[in-house]
């Protein structure tokens, strides 16, 4: 259990790390552009990731005092793993993307 | 309107917990099958029973399942002839729980079967969950 909680944190470092990437080097909006860019989105699916990542976090340590039942533990941590799948299969995509770009020929 | 995929874990969740209740409640009723009054022609331990009803769940627009209520079965008790024991009446008779082995096994088995169930489909949906997405890796 405490290595799954040491899991989890650094799989929370490793999410903000992404997002702090992300918004200090965001994509330059177009003036007509009024939709939310994908920089936007893309913060906002990590900060989600974030939220969910802790939400498992705090279940995870009030089941390991006994005050949260296994069911409702393992439901938190379920769900914290789907959205962070969630997160690493979008960053993945967008990483090939601009790599996809960088190896264009001139 | 939460995704479908998520909203199908989350009502599973719910029947975990339901069945969970239900499963506590056939032990009690186990575990008390022999309790009796302590004075002379005092009530022993009554089974319980336990119903459910759907909850609709406004966030997520969705009909969870819940506890309804712990109820009391009101057949009647199981008389035996005991003078010896404190709980005899006059006549000697002591009063038994109302509780069945044969019905509370059958219950336990059925729970049993439930969870199973609603397991089944927290899996599924994780798995479909995980094949989605395995479509951006490829």
């Amino acid at each position: 259990m405490a290595d799954q909680i040491a899991a989890l944190s650094s799989l929370i470092d490793e999410v903000k790390r992404v997002q702090e990437a992300r918004t200090a080097a965001p994509v330059a909006p177009t003036a007509e552009s009024q939709s939310p860019s994908f920089a936007q989105v893309l913060a906002q699916v990590s900060l989600d990731t974030v939220g969910a990542l802790r939400t498992a976090e705090v279940s995870a340590i009030e089941g390991l005092h006994g005050r949260a039942s296994t069911l409702q533990v393992v439901e938190a941590i379920n769900q914290a793993e789907q959205a962070l799948s969630t997160a690493v299969a979008v960053r993945d995509k967008a990483v090939q993307a601009y790599q996809e770009i960088s190896r264009m020929a001139i | 309107m939460i995704d479908g995929l998520k909203a199908a874990s989350r009502i599973a969740g719910s029947g975990l917990a339901a069945q969970s209740v239900r499963l506590r409640v056939v032990s009690e009723n186990l575990a008390n099958a022999n309790s009796t009054g302590q004075t002379p022609g005092a009530e022993p331990y009554q089974r319980k029973t336990v119903t459910f009803k759907g909850e609709m769940n406004r966030a997520l627009g969705v009909e969870l399942v819940k506890m309804d209520r712990l109820g009391k079965d009101k057949s009647p008790f199981r008389l035996e002839f005991e003078p010896g024991h404190p709980a005899a009446d006059e006549s000697g008779f002591v009063k038994l729980p109302n509780v069945r082995m044969m019905i509370e096994m059958a219950d336990l088995r059925e729970a049993n079967r439930s969870y199973e169930a609603n397991l089944a489909v927290i899996r599924q949906t994780r798995e479909l969950t995980r094949m989605t997405l395995d479509l951006l890796r490829s």
